[in-house]
C-alpha cells in the first residue's frame, strides 16, 4: 500500500473558499487513493479531501499550512497534482 | 407541418377527473395536444406510440424548488416538467429560465419568484436578500415585478410590517405571493396580511401539536375565509427529522445527484441535527392537520424544497404524493394537487397541468395505475416534453456527465456558504419539549 504525504502553504488571497476548493475535490476525485487533509494552522481535520463541504469546513484561509496524506493507489500523482493546483491557483 | 403523433395508453387521467378513462387517444401536433379521442377514431396516416398497461397523466409540478443547473436531468427523468422556484439569484433563475423555455430538452419549464426577500438577518446569501425596513422590501418587490419575475416570495425573518408591505407591494403590481413564515406568525395574520399562499405549513400552529379538531377548525375556518392556499412539503420536514437515517444511502436515485449534493446532505445534520426528534414529532401532526385541510376543503399544491436533504429533484415529488396519500388523502387528489392544482398556482391554468384539447404536451406515462396505487407514479416509463419523447437514458448520461463537478449556481453556493459553518461531531438529538 503506497503512502504519501506533502505540506503545503496556502497562497490564495481568499483562501481555499468555495470556487478553489471545487477545483481541489474534483482533482482529488480522479484518483483512486483515499486522500485526506489537515488544517495545520486551526487544527481541524483530518477531513476528507474529496468531499467540497469537508474541505470547506477546513476554514483554510490564506497562509495557512495544510498536511495531505493520501494513501492508495497513486498516491504519488494525486498529490502531485493537488501541488500543482495550490501552486498555479497562487500564481 | 408540425409533427403529429397519437399516443395510446391504457388509461388517460385527465388532471382533473375522478376516474382514467380507458381505450383512450391523445393526439398531439407540434407541442400542444390537438385532440383526445376514442383510440378508434385516431385518423389514418397517424404515427401511433402504444403504452400497453401504462396511464397517461399530465405532466408532474414541483411547486417549491430551489434551482441548480444540474436538476435538469433528474426532473425530467421523474416526470416532472413544470418546476416552481421560490428564491434563487435573481439574474440566474431569469436567465435559466429562458434557457428552459428555448430548449426544452434542458429541463423542466421554470416559473420564477426571484430572491427569497428575508428581514434581517437574512438567512441565506446568493439566494436571499436582507432588509431592514418596510421601504426597501416594497423596493426590492418593485424590483423584480420590473425584472418579469412571475411571483413574489417573503421569508422567514420579515416583521409583520415588512410581510404586510412586502404583499401590498406585489398585489399593486398584480404579483401572486407566497411566504415562508417566521415563528410567531398566526393563521389570523397569514389572513389579515393577505397572503396568497403559504409555505411548509407556517402559520398554522394547530396543524404542528396534537390539537383538538376543534382547535384545528378553527384555524382552518380561518384560512378558508381568507382562501389561503397551502404548500405543505411534508416530505422536507420529514427529511429534515430523518437527516441521519441510514437507509437514504441505499436509495438508488441518488445517481442523478451530484457529489457535492451528496456531500452537503451527509454534512447537514451539523446543520439542524439537534432538532430531529422535533420534526419527527410535528410530522405526525402535520399529517393529520393536512388531512383534515383536505377534508374541509383547503386547497392544496404540492412541492418538495429540493434540494434539501434526502430529496433528489423530482424523485421527490413522488415521495411527497405518497405522504399525501400517507395521511389518508385519495391519490387522485394528491395527483390533483401536483397537475392541475399546482397549474393554478403558479399561473399556467389552461396551458399545462391537464390531458386536454389546446393544453401543452408536457406529460407522463408510468407503468400501472397511480390512481389505484400511488407507488405507481415512480415507475415512469416515458416523459413528453413540448410534444417531444425525452430521452432518458441520454438524460442519465447527462447527469452522470456533471456528477463531479461542483455548480457554480447560487442555490450550490449558498449551501457551500452555510452548510460546513456547522462543524464539529453530529449533535445529539434533543426531545421535543427542549
Amino acid at each position: 500500500m503506497t503512502v504519501a504525504s506533502i505540506e503545503l502553504t496556502i497562497q490564495q488571497p481568499f483562501g481555499l473558499h468555495a470556487r478553489p476548493a471545487a477545483k481541489f475535490v474534483k482533482i482529488a476525485g480522479h484518483y483512486p487513493c483515499a486522500i485526506t487533509m489537515r488544517n495545520l494552522s486551526n487544527g481541524k481535520g483530518p477531513s476528507n479531501a474529496k468531499s467540497i463541504v469537508s474541505v470547506l469546513a477546513l476554514g483554510i484561509e490564506q497562509g495557512a499550512r495544510v498536511f495531505l496524506r493520501a494513501e492508495g493507489e497513486q498516491a504519488d500523482e494525486a498529490l502531485l497534482a493537488l501541488q500543482q493546483l495550490i501552486d498555479v491557483e497562487a500564481g | 407541418m408540425e409533427s403529429r403523433v397519437a399516443l395510446i395508453a391504457d388509461r388517460v387521467w385527465d388532471g382533473v377527473a375522478v376516474q382514467s378513462r380507458l381505450g383512450t387517444a391523445v393526439i398531439l401536433r407540434g407541442n400542444q395536444i390537438e385532440a383526445v379521442c376514442p383510440m378508434g377514431d385516431v385518423p389514418d396516416g397517424i404515427t401511433r406510440q402504444s403504452y400497453p398497461n401504462c396511464t397517461l397523466l399530465p405532466g408532474l409540478i414541483d411547486a417549491h424548488v430551489h434551482y441548480s443547473g444540474v436538476f435538469g436531468p433528474a426532473f425530467l427523468a421523474a416526470g416532472v416538467t413544470t418546476v416552481r422556484d421560490v428564491g434563487n439569484g435573481l439574474d440566474w433563475i431569469l436567465e435559466r429560465r429562458e434557457r428552459h423555455a428555448a430548449d426544452p430538452s434542458l429541463g423542466p419549464d421554470i416559473v420564477c419568484c426571484g430572491l427569497l426577500i428575508d428581514g434581517a438577518p437574512a438567512f441565506w446569501q446568493r439566494i436571499g436578500r436582507e432588509h431592514a425596513d418596510a421601504d426597501s422590501v416594497r423596493r426590492t418587490v418593485r424590483e423584480e415585478a420590473g425584472r418579469g419575475v412571475d411571483q413574489i416570495k417573503l421569508y422567514a425573518a420579515l416583521s409583520k410590517e415588512q410581510l404586510s408591505a412586502g404583499v401590498d407591494e406585489a398585489h399593486r403590481h398584480g404579483k401572486f405571493v407566497l411566504a415562508h413564515l417566521g415563528s410567531g406568525i398566526t393563521a389570523d395574520d397569514v389572513v389579515d396580511l393577505g397572503l396568497d399562499e403559504t409555505e411548509h405549513l407556517t402559520g398554522c400552529e394547530a396543524a404542528w401539536r396534537a390539537s383538538t379538531t376543534d382547535a384545528l377548525d378553527q384555524m382552518i375556518d380561518r384560512l378558508l375565509a381568507g382562501r389561503v392556499i397551502m404548500n405543505p412539503t411534508l416530505v422536507v420536514w420529514d427529511r429534515l427529522g430523518r437527516l441521519v437515517d441510514h437507509a437514504f444511502n441505499f436509495d438508488t436515485r441518488r445517481r442523478w445527484m451530484p457529489q457535492a449534493y451528496l456531500d452537503i446532505w451527509k454534512w447537514y445534520p451539523r446543520v439542524h441535527g439537534q432538532r430531529r426528534l422535533v420534526y419527527q414529532t410535528a410530522v405526525p401532526c402535520l399529517k393529520r392537520g393536512l388531512l383534515r385541510m383536505h377534508e374541509r376543503g383547503v386547497r392544496l399544491g404540492l412541492g418538495t424544497d429540493t434540494p434539501f436533504p434526502h430529496l433528489v429533484p423530482g424523485f421527490s415529488v413522488h415521495d411527497e404524493l405518497a405522504m399525501y396519500v400517507d395521511c389518508g388523502i385519495p391519490p387522485v387528489d394528491a395527483l390533483r394537487s401536483a397537475t392541475s392544482i399546482n397549474a393554478g398556482i403558479i399561473g399556467k391554468s389552461g396551458r399545462i397541468g391537464q390531458i386536454a384539447v389546446g393544453f401543452e404536451a408536457d406529460m407522463l406515462i408510468v407503468q400501472g395505475d397511480p390512481l389505484q396505487d400511488i407507488d405507481a407514479i415512480a415507475n415512469v416509463h416515458s416523459v413528453w416534453r413540448q410534444g417531444r419523447a425525452i430521452d432518458l437514458a441520454a438524460q442519465l448520461a447527462r447527469a452522470q456527465a456533471t456528477a463531479a463537478t461542483v455548480p457554480e449556481d447560487p442555490i450550490t453556493q449558498a449551501l457551500l456558504i452555510r452548510v460546513p459553518k456547522s462543524d464539529g461531531p453530529i449533535p445529539p438529538a434533543l426531545p421535543a419539549e427542549n
